[in-house]
């Protein structure tokens, strides 16, 4: 079935679809994490039933989300040995270790204490409750830590040192391989781009509630919360995002010319293509609406400032331009869009009219999975900008992969597929159902509990429930 | 096993009127468990990956 394609097309396919799918689940669950450790330290803190409510809320929603991005993730971690066993053969002295402590992290900080956050509350108290909360939420965060020092590694390669039989070998120097030159800015970008990606879900759930209920407290109280975050967090993204891309102007310029759509070199000023449409063989931006020397003005701080080009690069080492061109102008539309619903957001605060001005509550549902939107398209930015590496300029993704045969890499993407989908697409629809629900006063948690004498067998009749009400239900605080 | 339900009407857990070393030996047996259950889902995707 597979016998006419590439193996390595294949190859790269089947990566593309997996790390896509699975960076869905940790741009939400690593924002969620420190969401929900707020959540508990407020209830901790003023004693407001309120944030237990909404802890109780998005704790179940964490929960399936952070099981899929295990899951998923395991499987890239062991996609490098069946697909790209050259490219782990070769870098596997460097990136072996920093993998591994990503691993440990998310075994023994993330899934570890997850199991205490979601069962533990009657059995540990609130504290060691709220310590096991945030164990979860540092290692959500350290995890990304060790995964995007691997990645800007392969985009910045430094500290190592080539053994004679090829492999890249570890230098004196741990970290500078660790603390790479593109990582520090990598890891900010992208932990702000999952905190404002959990901070516009949030505030479409609670947009969607407000829309059906304006006087629904708890809804008012997550998007008044995700309001602050998009109107505070999303100017600071925009700057991080402006460092980061002055950071790759200096070490992928080639990038850089590819996301600005510079087939041809500037020597009195670039001017910024806001749109057009790249052709790469005729190495030109056709029907380019473009604002004259605005490039140069924003990467160098200088009008008249000389740009490299593509033209400077040999054709075989050009990356995709068309692909780069577009996801980078998504990432940023959608960044511009997330200022504008928090600027919004201010306004109608200023006017006490932030639960009020429905508009602004259909604007923040549809932003909702924009977070998503832009996180992927800013990974196929710099993921296909590094093209036609694996390890800049060192490796070629062409010398990276196993040798097998393109049979063999389509059964097993066909596989992941198909059960992908299904999988993911229960889990999804799962977190969807437990988001169409409103929050509300004495919301149940992950596991519920009766009082009185427990019932082993038979046919029993359920706990009182209460979903739409404003009273705490009694009989309903077992488990968080 | 019994599961405790100890909250009050206010609808806050509780868990806290335990000794601590018996809440500390409970967050130690939740943490193993769960670490546990990640290995061998790991260790079952593995298997299926590389047989």
């Amino acid at each position: 079935m597979f016998e006419t394609f590439d193996a390595l097309l294949l190859a790269r396919i089947q990566f593309a679809f997996t790390v896509s799918f699975h960076f869905i689940f940790p741009a939400f669950s690593i924002g969620l994490a420190s969401y929900l450790a707020v959540l508990e330290g407020l209830w901790l803190k003023t004693g407001k039933a309120i944030y237990l409510d909404l802890f109780r809320y998005w704790i179940k929603i964490f929960a399936v989300a952070f099981a899929m991005g295990v899951v998923s993730g395991i499987v890239m971690s062991y996609q490098f040995g069946t697909n790209w066993s050259v490219f782990s053969d070769k870098a596997g002295p460097v990136i072996g270790p920093l993998m591994a402590y990503e691993v440990l992290t998310a075994f023994f900080l993330e899934a570890g204490f997850l199991g205490v956050m979601l069962f533990g509350m009657s059995r540990v108290g609130k504290k060691l409750h709220f310590a096991a909360t945030c164990m979860v939420a540092l290692g959500t965060f350290v995890s990304a830590f060790w995964i995007l020092s691997v990645n800007s590694w392969m985009q910045t390669p430094v500290g190592f040192e080539m053994g004679a039989n090829g492999q890249f070998l570890p230098g004196p120097s741990w970290w500078d391989i660790v603390f790479n030159p593109s990582f520090p800015y990598r890891l900010v970008h992208t932990v702000i781009a999952a905190y404002l990606t959990t901070a516009f879900v949030v505030g479409g759930v609670g947009a969607w509630h407000l829309l059906k209920d304006a006087s629904n407290g708890h809804a008012r109280k997550m998007f008044s919360m995700a309001m602050w975050m998009a109107a505070l967090v999303a100017p600071i993204q925009i700057f991080a995002g402006d460092m980061h891309g002055l950071n790759t102007l200096e070490h992928q310029p080639q990038k850089v010319m590819a996301m600005e759509g510079h087939y041809q070199s500037h020597p009195d000023g670039a001017p910024l293509i806001l749109f057009g449409i790249p052709d790469s063989a005729e190495k030109r931006v056709k029907y380019a609406i473009e604002i004259p020397k605005a490039s140069s003005l924003i990467l160098k701080h200088d009008l008249n400032a000389p740009l490299a080009g593509l033209d400077t690069i040999p054709d075989d080492e050009e990356p995709p331009v068309g692909i780069i061109f577009w996801s980078f102008r998504i990432m940023v539309g959608i960044g511009f869009a997330m200022l504008g619903i928090g600027a919004w957001s201010l306004l109608a605060r200023m006017r006490r009219k932030l639960y009020d001005w429905h508009w602004l509550h259909r604007a923040a549902l549809v932003m909702a999975p924009s977070g998503f939107v832009a996180v992927i398209a800013g990974w196929i930015t710099t993921e296909v900008g590094r093209q036609p590496y694996v390890i800049y300029n060192l490796l070629r993704t062409s010398d990276a992969a196993s040798p097998l045969d393109a049979p063999a890499v389509g059964a097993s993407l066909a596989a992941f597929v198909v059960v992908y989908f299904a999988v993911f697409s229960v889990g999804t629809w799962y977190i969807l159902k437990l988001m169409s629900g409103p929050p509300h006063t004495g919301e149940a948690g992950v596991k519920r509990t009766e009082k009185g004498p427990i019932r082993t067998a038979g046919i029993t009749p359920g706990p009182t429930q209460n979903p739409g009400g404003s009273q705490p239900v009694p009989g309903n605080e077992g488990e968080v | 096993m019994a599961l405790k339900s100890s909250g009050d009407p206010s609808g806050e857990p509780a868990g806290d009127d335990a000794p601590l070393l018996h809440r500390l030996a409970w967050m130690a047996a939740i943490w193993l468990g769960s670490v546990t259950a990640l290995g061998i889902i790991a260790y079952v995707i593995r298997a299926w990956l590389n047989p």
